[in-house]
């Protein structure tokens, strides 16, 4: 761990850096998890079902046959949107964009795959984390991207730099 | 994840990087002696033809990987002119080759004092040196024993550093190999006090 330095200055340092990572990884984990949660308790209180963690993680949830599952659907999509700015602030790069998204379905999948005892063969389940994973990735990488192509400023404007 | 892993993956397979010198008069045979390490230490490297080796104007460079161990090349100019340059790369290096020229005996006395001048430099205390003793091809060269005396006159300069000299050959690439594995020995041995180029904090 000696050879990752942390660089004086505000530049992002180059040398990889595993602690960060990880980091970022458990917190976007924490945090979608919990706005997931709250806005599936908000699509509870819409359709008046039960409180219960089965729309979280079960496979059966999702479907478009009633209200319910139309609700898990619609509370998964509006997660990815509030991803892709969790990936906004706490991740800031758009090349990383991608791989946060990866990861966070990776690690959503091994979640599902525990909490159902079964491999998720389903379309549904699949089509709709792949759908919610792209939304994510694309709209992070937007909102990554504006902030990443404005201007630097220059701390010493006016003081003359020995080049 | 995956820039964990891959970064985890460049970071176990990371090798160590060092820089070595080559100096010494113009026509020593720095170059050629450079071409002829790249040849014996690099699979399928085609190797310029020798007699289309000019004069180096600025420096040539060459990486090969050795011992587990990544060597950088700088093979600076020699001509007079271009010697003034030397020094601004001493403070950088990990070891430095100095070749002479075996069959010029005229200008021996010359590249005695060349050699002296970059020995006394502060900013080479303790770095390894090889003389290499060149172009041992030609028949009527000095050999070992005759360079030998002449670049230990001024034995003090030298100082406390790994230090040897041998004859080569960079036409035939003789005494190539021993010459590079017994430098990367030093090299090894003194990363103390010059630690290679991936634990620097400037970087």
């Amino acid at each position: 761990m000696s050879k990752m330095k942390k660089l004086t200055g505000s530049f992002r340092y180059t040398q990889w850096d595993p602690c960060l990572i990880v980091s970022q990884i458990v917190a976007m984990q924490f945090i979608l998890y919990l706005t997931l949660s709250l806005l599936i308790a908000v699509m509870q209180d819409l359709t008046t079902s039960t409180r219960t963690l089965d729309h979280l993680f079960q496979y059966h949830e999702i479907q478009v046959k009633d209200d319910e599952g139309r609700a898990v659907i619609v509370a998964f999509v509006l997660n990815a949107v509030v991803g892709a700015f969790a990936l906004w602030m706490l991740v800031g790069r758009t090349k990383l964009c991608l791989d946060f998204s990866c990861t966070f379905l990776g690690i959503h999948l091994l979640f599902c795959w525990v909490y159902n005892h079964s491999f998720p063969f389903t379309f549904s389940w699949w089509a709709l984390n792949i759908a919610c994973a792209a939304i994510m990735c694309v709209a992070g990488e937007f909102l990554c991207l504006r902030t990443e192509l404005q201007a630097i400023p220059l701390s010493n404007i006016g003081a003359k730099v020995d080049l | 994840m995956y820039t964990l892993l891959h970064g985890f993956y460049k970071y176990v397979i990371q090798k160590d990087e060092y820089f070595v010198l080559i100096l010494g008069l113009d026509n020593a045979g720095k170059t050629t002696y450079l071409e002829a390490t790249k040849t014996k230490y690099t699979k399928k490297y085609k190797a310029m033809n020798p007699s289309r080796i000019t004069t180096t104007v600025g420096l040539n460079i060459g990486k090969i990987d050795v011992d587990g161990v990544r060597l950088n090349f700088w093979d600076l100019g020699g001509q007079q002119e271009l010697q003034s340059l030397w020094d601004k790369y001493y403070a950088e290096c990990h070891a430095v080759i100095y070749i002479v020229d075996s069959s010029d005996r005229d200008r021996v006395s010359e590249s005695k004092e060349t050699f002296d001048r970059m020995i006394a430099s502060e900013h080479l205390s303790g770095v390894p040196l090889l003389v290499l003793a060149n172009k041992q091809d030609i028949p009527d060269c000095m050999g070992v024993h005759t360079v030998k005396p002449i670049f230990n006159q001024n034995a003090h300069l030298i100082g406390a550093r790994d230090i040897m000299l041998m004859a080569t050959s960079a036409l035939t690439g003789d005494g190539v190999d021993e010459g590079i594995r017994w430098l990367v020995d030093c090299i090894k041995r003194n990363s103390v006090e010059r630690p290679p180029r991936n634990h620097d904090d400037n970087l």
